[in-house]
């Protein structure tokens, strides 16, 4: 195997994990029900600045 | 704190101060020993301090149900004081190109050797006690628990204050490696290196200790800015030195290599340090000021996720046209174009967090800096592509066009969004009731916005007219215009860029005034009694 080939083949691989990661992370943020959690999510700067014991 | 832990710090601290008598004694050139002197000076200074605030009676251990905020303090001042600096060695520099003869012919106050100065004061200087300041102050509030690691914040700060001290001192005696952005030398590099990676221990080490489960967005783009640094700042700086006792070194890789290596790095400087970073500014102060919910948190983790997946690959869009290989180019001008997506979904995110808010930006000017610095993010990050794009970048590189794209997002978007969160902090870290006025932060926002407009618009011009004189060809195939005409050409337009920069420096004045008499305080007279006719 010389060097082209491996590179060629790391590239490929890597940029299908990429494409795969990416679309997964997709699914992941519209997955059914998750709308109520980011709206409460989205509130976390407006929580009042005391600190938790 | 004790005792023990305090004698290992003087340890640590002391063989630090050895280790620059020994590369003092040793040193091949001036700069080199000054800057043994400047690192001896800092560590004993350390020691001193150590030395007189040790506690014996072991009961002044760390405060776990308060928030580290004396760190946080000394870094907006730090903040302050370093963007004053940086605005006036701007406004400097850029005087010495409309008037050379503000050169003096004197090495220490040649443009060359200035411009670094006034470049890493503001990124670094500037931008980074902001950066360092704010996500410190974030991610205790976000994550409901105080710093993690106590005193090694406050090494953090001072070690970053050191670093600042040694590049900027190394640039006016002509220490530099001559890499965008990376101009320090190897052993400022080192230092630099320490100190980073304390920060990530203590800003990672807070988020591990949180009391809540989520990890709020701002983190994650504080955190991959930290990150990404780290690595960046290792593989630029990869070099050799000739003596381990002489400031001089050599980059470990020569020609195109080290030129896509130079530029891997000076893009995401912009894109994880002046961008990222600051995205985790705005996902915290603009819903806080506007009291509002962040629009989509949805959108928010999208943005993350297509920022940092694409930015790394948009340098090569610095090296149009050279002996980089044709694909990269290509890759790199794909890959900036591709970058609209995830700025504009963050633009729209950060504005639209003011929906049901926009009557603020009426009555609250700390509020408008916030947006306008939101709205320059959009603008540069619309023009930044599409001056990748081969056939604009023909036209635009190595002119003036950049050098206002860079103004647009780093005036507009860093320095507006830092601002407006500096005034969001100052009240609250000193506890006082308001800021000392609020007519004050007006008039800044104009002066800045305005100062951004004559910045901006001469630049393009300038820019657009540089680069088509320097391609205007006649009937015979000649050039028509010799490169000085096109530097006579550009002279009025380097006036107006000085004006603009003068006007942005002078608002920063009335900010630090401002701060001033709000840390003492004061409310202004006239804006006190409106207050109490309101009532």
């Amino acid at each position: 195997m010389t060097y082209e080939t491996v590179a060629n083949y790391a590239g490929t691989i890597a940029t299908v994990l990429f494409g795969v990661f990416f679309v997964g992370m997709l699914i992941f943020v519209f997955r059914p029900g998750s709308t109520k959690i980011y709206e409460e999510l989205a509130r976390t700067p407006l929580d009042d600045d005391e600190i938790k014991d | 704190m004790g005792v023990t832990v305090r004698l290992a710090q003087m340890a640590v601290l002391g063989l630090f101060s050895i280790l620059s008598i020994i590369m003092w004694a040793n040193a091949k050139d001036t700069p080199y020993a000054i800057h043994a002197i400047i690192f001896l000076l800092a560590t004993v200074l350390g020691l001193i301090y150590l030395a007189r605030s040790t506690k014996f009676d072991g009961a002044s251990a760390a405060d776990e149900g308060e928030y580290m905020d004396d760190v946080v303090k000394a870094g907006v001042i730090a903040t302050v004081f370093w963007g004053i600096v940086g605005f006036t060695m701007g406004v400097y520099v850029a005087s010495e190109l409309a008037f050379p003869f503000l050169n003096m012919d004197f090495p220490l106050t040649n443009f060359g050797r200035l411009r670094p100065v006034h470049t890493s004061a503001v990124i670094f200087a500037f931008g980074g006690n902001a950066l360092i300041a704010t996500s410190f102050y974030v991610v205790q509030r976000t994550n409901k628990t105080r710093l993690a690691f106590g005193n090694l914040a406050w090494f953090v700060f001072w070690g970053y204050q050191l670093f600042i001290v040694l590049a900027a001192s190394g640039y006016v005696l002509g220490v530099t490696q001559s890499r965008e952005y990376a101009e320090p030398e190897w052993y400022v590099d080192l230092w630099l290196t320490v100190v980073w990676v304390a920060y990530f221990l203590v800003f990672f080490g807070t988020i591990v200790k949180r009391k809540v489960s989520h990890i709020y967005v701002a983190n994650w783009f504080y955190l991959s800015f930290i990150v990404t640094i780290a690595m960046l700042h290792i593989g630029n700086n990869l070099a050799l030195p000739v003596s381990f006792f002489g400031s001089k070194s050599y980059a470990l890789l020569s020609g195109a290599p080290d030129a896509i290596t130079q530029w891997w790095y000076g893009h995401n400087a912009v894109g994880f340090f002046l961008t990222a970073g600051f995205l985790g500014m705005m996902y915290y102060f603009v819903p806080k000021r506007a009291n509002r919910p962040v629009y989509s948190y949805r959108l928010s983790i999208v943005h993350f996720w297509a920022l940092i997946f694409t930015y790394i690959w948009a340098g090569p869009h610095h090296l149009h046209y050279t002996a980089l290989p044709d694909w990269v180019q290509t890759l790199g001008m794909v890959m900036s174009v591709i970058l609209w997506m995830p700025s504009w979904g963050g633009m729209i995110n950060g504005l639209m967090t003011l929906s049901g808010a926009w009557d603020k930006l009426r009555t609250d000017p700390v509020l408008r800096m916030l947006v306008i610095a939101v709205a320059f993010y959009g603008m540069s990050t619309f023009e930044g592509p599409m001056m990748a794009i081969k056939s604009v970048n023909a036209l635009s590189h190595y002119t003036d066009w950049t050098v206002g794209h860079v103004h647009s997002g780093a005036l507009g978007w860093v320095g507006m969004i830092t601002m407006g969160s500096l005034y969001y902090l100052f009240p609250r870290l000193w506890n006082r009731e308001r800021l000392y006025s609020y007519t004050l932060v007006s008039w800044h926002f104009w002066l800045a916005t305005l100062g951004i407009v004559l910045y901006a618009a001469s630049m393009w011009v300038s820019g657009i007219m540089q680069g088509l004189m320097w391609r205007e060809y006649d009937a015979q195939g000649f050039l028509v215009y010799s490169f000085a005409e096109t530097v006579e050409a550009m002279h009025p337009y380097y006036v107006i860029r000085a004006l603009g920069g003068a006007l942005y420096l002078t608002g920063g004045l009335l900010m630090a005034y401002n701060f001033w008499q709000t840390v003492r305080g004061n409310v202004r007279a006239s804006e006190a009694a409106l207050e109490v006719a309101k009532a």
